[in-house]
């Protein structure tokens, strides 16, 4: 009779676990803002075109007034520059479409 | 602004788009998409695009301008709230290999390998300064947002970079500057870092020969940790979402960094350090932007000042946009350079700034001149709103002064070679104060 040959069975070595320190900055919270009513229709509004002042774009947002003032005659478009370059601020022009504007088209980045 | 607002944007930056309106608190906001740049497109093109259609919907342009103006809110878009992020301190325990994949999976690394900072590695580390590790450091913006962190965050990206802890109140000294070393901008531009003081010989670093070359360990890792700092703590450096250098710049990896070779200089050259104010006894660690380096090959005039005034005439006009001109000189070209006349840093400085003259006309046609000085001309702010007034052939100085001309002497003294940059200086730190 063959002779058995003994299995031995070797436990799987356990991989070593490490813990690391997160290398990742933290985060502020956000908070979420309720976005503003929309209109009901365009018709009598004011609607304020603001180029944000990329360079060279400007004839863009001139032909943006141009069609909706084709499409929409009932709609006044007024085409407003962003003060300052392309990543200042403009309290001012933001009161004044809050102000004496309904809505507004804004571009554009590139 | 409290008012409906239609925003119109690139289709290249919807990945942006959709990040950013999360961020700033208005994650349902519709936008609108145009194929690509209208920067001097034709008006008959612009036309094409707004009567077209918006290339992520497939609907038309102006159609959904005038729903996003006028089509009722969802209840989420109405509400209000906060909604916190904290990271956790700690991530583990798991095995090295998974960490490892998770690093690189969710965009840690600079993709070559790095140092997993474990607790004990982090540990030693922070022996490299006698700040408390939860003492804060500051933030970076480095994306669209501000990460803040802690002297031993700082330590773990000091660790993925190969660092030694007395590299640590270099790093330091980067991360309390709130300089990122990289952002978001289309442009693909990089830091020049450079040390000054005892520091240099403290931790060997390099200023002679192969300076600006990946030999020496203190040169090489103290430029990557700036990527990692920029790319985790100040949540910068992913492709198409957080930075958008549409071709990426090969100094990314370490920013130029090198040791000026203060031991060379001829007499009466002043090392940078001490040419902005602080005590050659200090160690500081000075940050320029910018976009390259050219080799001395460019140019062909004999005497080494002709040279630098050709290529400082290349340049970016220093405006509202402000740039700057960097020379690193080799030893040898220093010393040429006081024969020719110019026995000082500040002399050499003076000569380029006044003889690098260009017509308003060509001014006022740089692509960032006419994005940011032409408003501010238009604002009164001079000397733009007189140049404005001004024939387009009067001659206007390229560089503001001549603090805009920086210069360094590095280099082995192999050859009389030097390599000159369009960078300028953000501002020149304290390593001293991280020790």
């Amino acid at each position: 009779m063959e002779k058995r040959r003994k299995v031995v069975h070797t436990p799987r070595r356990k991989e070593a676990k490490i813990t690391l320190v997160n290398p990742r900055g933290q985060l502020p919270a956000i908070h979420q803002i309720p976005m503003a009513p929309r209109l009901d229709s365009l018709d009598g509004k004011t609607i304020y075109i603001v180029d944000v002042r990329w360079p060279y774009t400007h004839q863009f947002l001139e032909e943006v007034r141009s069609i909706f003032t084709e499409r929409y005659p009932r709609t006044r478009f007024v085409v407003k520059e962003k003060a300052g370059s392309y990543g200042e601020d403009d309290p001012k022009l933001w009161a004044e479409i809050k102000e004496r504007g309904d809505a507004a088209i804004v571009g554009i980045g590139h | 602004m409290g008012v409906p607002t239609a925003p119109l944007e690139l289709e290249v930056f919807a990945s942006l788009a959709d990040m950013y309106r999360g961020l700033v608190g208005m994650p349902y906001h519709r936008i609108t998409y145009i194929p690509n740049t209208v920067s001097r497109l034709s008006n008959q093109k612009c036309r094409e695009y707004i009567l077209g259609n918006d290339p992520i919907t497939g609907r038309s342009v102006v159609a959904e301008i005038v729903e996003v103006l006028t089509k009722p809110l969802s209840k989420e878009a109405k509400r209000a709230g906060l909604l916190e992020r904290p990271e956790p301190r700690l991530i583990g325990p798991d095995t090295e290999e998974n960490l490892q994949r998770l690093f690189l999976e969710n965009k840690w690394t600079d993709f070559l390998p790095i140092v997993l900072p474990t607790k004990e590695r982090v540990a030693r580390m922070l022996k490299g300064t006698s700040h408390k590790l939860d003492e804060i450091v500051g933030e970076l913006r480095a994306g669209y947002e501000a990460g803040s962190y802690n002297v031993e965050t700082v330590a773990a990206n000091a660790v993925m970079a190969g660092a030694k802890p007395e590299y640590m109140p270099v790093i330091l000294a980067m991360a309390a500057s709130g300089v990122p070393a990289i952002a978001t901008s289309t442009q693909s531009f990089a830091r020049m870092l450079v040390i000054n003081g005892p520091i240099r010989r403290e931790i060997s670093m390099n200023a002679g020969c192969g300076a600006l070359s990946p030999f020496n360990q203190a040169n090489a890792v103290i430029g990557r940790t700036a990527t990692l700092m920029s790319m985790n703590l100040g949540r910068g450096g992913v492709p198409n979402l957080t930075f958008w250098g549409t071709q990426g710049n090969n100094l990314n990896y370490n920013h130029a960094t090198f040791a000026e070779n203060e031991e060379e200089l001829p007499p009466g050259w002043k090392p940078f350090h001490v040419q902005k104010g602080f005590g050659s006894e200090e160690s500081i660690i000075s940050i320029f932007h910018g976009y390259g380096l050219w080799h001395w090959k460019n140019t062909f005039e004999e005497e080494h000042h002709k040279g630098i005034l050709r290529m400082a005439n290349w340049i970016l006009p220093s405006g509202e946009y402000k740039s700057g001109y960097s020379l690193l000189l080799d030893p040898i070209v220093a010393e040429a350079l006081v024969e020719e006349g110019f026995s000082t840093k500040e002399s050499l400085s003076e000569y380029v700034y006044k003889n690098s003259l260009l017509t308003l006309e060509e001014f006022w046609q740089y692509h960032l001149v006419e994005g940011m000085s032409l408003p501010a001309g238009q604002k009164g702010i001079e000397p733009y709103a007189s140049w404005l007034k001004q024939p387009k052939e009067t001659l206007v100085n390229r560089y503001r002064n001549p603090e805009e001309v920086s210069v360094f002497v590095v280099g082995g003294r192999t050859n009389a070679f030097w390599q000159g940059g369009d960078w300028r200086l953000i501002g020149s730190f304290s390593i001293d104060e991280w020790r």
